[in-house]
């Protein structure tokens, strides 16, 4: 297992560079340069030499791999450029935005996993009743909706028909005081993993219910509850946790979308709105955060997986 | 005429005939509740997407600004958008383009995908090798993300859209389709073809690439369900089809400002899309129950 762990750390450096390699290709493959980017386009037609001279002292008319190893030094540094339409720091940009992203999310998760596990225990113990029914429909179509949609009709029913709820925004103050601000973009941006999840929660709770210890328990006298809760669940938990993880890098991913929908001021809002106004140095930044996120949050599942799971053997 | 006794043979004849696999997945297809309710749902979109001109009662192109924004009304039953066009008309429409959306992003996937995952699992060794690290990279960065930058590098369209859609999503086939070679090569009947002397490229087309049919049937169902939701999605955000294609994703996106006023006009659309990928799902559901024997129903 340590061997597998080891293995596993040892390909992210690998990965690392594979992922800096495609961002790094993508810039290269932008249109128009860096040069006339920031300069203008009048001005590259106007003064030929200059720009040479400027390409030259930006070092883009070296060759690519130097370009490369230098691209990558420049990551090391924190230096991801400069933003083409707010000639900030592309890092001081993601990391203005990002809190806002990961609030979101975990939002979206605190939600997936106080309603799907207790939802999946329920189903799993009542299997055939109504809410089981209504669990797997509810799931259906949690899966089939555009999450976008989903956010729209939200907005339409608690916002403008109910008023209960504002919109869109982020709100200002502490948490608590913007919570009504978060509401409708973390259950849109959970939805669909709460339906999956509450699926997975009951199979995998089924499966334990059936394993002989659980009928030794009975046997000897156990407590219902206590065999539910203290037997059945721990067990029954660890597919959906080692499902979390992967979800969690999922979720940053969906919240691009739900970002735009409810003008969530995050990462994926300033994704979008970088692309519209072909702003590179800002989309390959977010990418690449994006990217390092889900690296990061599928290397943990694998590694909580082999520690959680000892069944569970790598060659 | 037909004797008694021939009647008869020809009875048991009927009642012992072997079933072949294929003839067995369909009869537990066909006895699913939910399958069938997704086929005839399916058969009526593409039935919807097919006979277009004929079901949508107006062109969806055809403008009428003096009549733009109109509430549903017996003429325009969900209405008009800001162009004075049918909204009924662009969703019934809009089926086309989601359905070849979906076909197409996941036929590329499949070409792609199934080529590389067989060759990397048939051969191994150093092929198999970077194969997988590409694999690893692609799966390294969150898809819709990645999609949305090459999409933005390489110009927003239809088109476009497809081909990176396609080109992001193969390694799911690719991963799939190499575990299964992985077993497979090892089987006596593959064995057998080597020692007989069959070329590679016959023994993965004639004998191995069949056994994987049954995991990239299912695989290609989800995917194409899968893939008609992130088009949308990226249609939404302006990546996808461009004005005036009539695409659900993009006609959520001209419908969102009028969503207090007219809100069938974003219902509409969203409900297509949900019908669609659930119509799929469900086929796809019976179809793994049907074809995938080792995967845990949920």
């Amino acid at each position: 297992m340590l061997n597998y762990i080891l293995r596993r750390l040892l390909l992210v450096p690998l990965l690392l560079i594979g992922i800096t390699l495609v961002v790094f290709i993508l810039i290269q493959l932008a249109p128009g340069d860096p040069v006339t980017a920031q300069y203008g386009l009048k001005l590259a037609e106007a003064d030929p030499v200059r720009i040479e001279r400027l390409r030259e002292e930006l070092g883009l008319n070296d060759p690519i791999m130097v370009q490369y190893v230098r691209y990558l030094g420049n990551l090391l540094k924190g230096d991801f450029g400069i933003s083409l339409t707010t000639r900030t720091p592309v890092l001081t940009e993601i990391a203005a935005r990002f809190p806002a992203t990961l609030e979101l999310t975990l939002a979206a998760m605190l939600i997936v996993i106080v309603f799907s596990i207790p939802l999946g225990i329920a189903a799993a113990l009542k299997r055939g009743s109504l809410l089981d029914n209504g669990l797997m429909a509810f799931s259906l179509f949690g899966v089939s909706m555009p999450a976008f949609w989903l956010g729209i009709m939200l907005i339409l029913l608690f916002s403008l028909t109910l008023g209960w709820l504002p919109t869109s925004g982020r709100g200002t103050g502490p948490l608590l005081d913007r919570l009504e601000y978060l509401v409708l973009p973390a259950v849109t941006l959970g939805f669909a993993i709460l339906g999956l999840n509450s699926r997975i929660m009951r199979s995998s709770m089924i499966e334990v219910l059936n394993q002989d210890y659980i009928r030794t328990a009975h046997g000897k006298g156990q407590k219902r509850s206590v065999v539910i809760i203290r037997h059945a669940l721990r067990n029954a938990l660890v597919p959906i946790l080692t499902l979390l993880g992967v979800q969690f890098a999922s979720l940053l991913g969906g919240a691009v979308i739900i970002e735009m929908i409810f003008a969530w001021p995050g990462l994926g809002r300033l994704a979008v709105n970088a692309t519209m106004r072909r702003d590179y140095p800002v989309i390959m930044g977010t990418v690449l955060l994006f990217s390092f996120f889900y690296l990061i949050s599928s290397l943990v599942v694998d590694i909580v997986y082999t520690l959680v799971d000892p069944r569970i053997r790598y060659e | 005429m037909v004797s008694i006794s021939a009647k008869a043979s020809m009875k048991v004849e009927k009642a012992y005939r072997p079933t072949s696999p294929w003839q067995d997945r369909w009869r537990q297809v066909a006895h699913n509740r939910m399958a069938v309710i997704g086929f005839i749902l399916l058969g009526l979109l593409v039935g919807i997407a097919i006979f277009a001109s004929f079901v949508a009662p107006f062109d969806p192109f055809e403008m009428d600004l003096e009549n733009n924004l109109q509430p549903p009304s017996p003429a325009h039953l969900l209405g008009t958008d800001k162009l004075g066009r049918d909204v009924l008309s662009r969703v019934i429409y809009g089926s086309r383009v989601s359905l070849v959306v979906g076909f197409i992003v996941q036929g590329i996937a499949l070409v792609v995908g199934v080529t590389l995952g067989a060759i990397s699992g048939y051969f191994g060794g150093v092929l198999d090798m970077v194969i997988q690290r590409i694999v690893d990279v692609v799966m390294g960065f969150p898809f819709l993300i990645l999609a949305i930058a090459i999409v933005s590098l390489i110009g927003p369209s239809l088109t476009n859209m497809m081909v990176v859609l396609g080109g992001v999503v193969w390694v799911d086939y690719a991963r799939m389709v190499r575990g299964v070679v992985l077993s497979l090569k090892e089987e006596e009947y593959v064995v057998a073809a080597r020692v007989v002397g069959a070329s590679d490229s016959r023994i993965i087309l004639r004998h191995v690439l069949p056994g994987t049919l049954n995991v990239i049937i299912v695989q290609a169902t989800f995917g194409i369900a899968t893939a008609i939701l992130a088009a949308s999605g990226l249609s939404f955000l302006g990546m996808g089809a461009q004005p005036p294609t009539a695409e659900w994703g993009a006609m959520l996106a001209d419908a969102k400002p009028y969503l207090r006023q007219l809100p069938l006009m974003s219902i509409a659309p969203g409900v297509a899309i949900m019908l669609t990928v659930l119509s799929i799902n469900f086929v796809g559901d019976a179809l793994r129950d049907a074809f995938d024997p080792r995967v845990l129903k949920v």
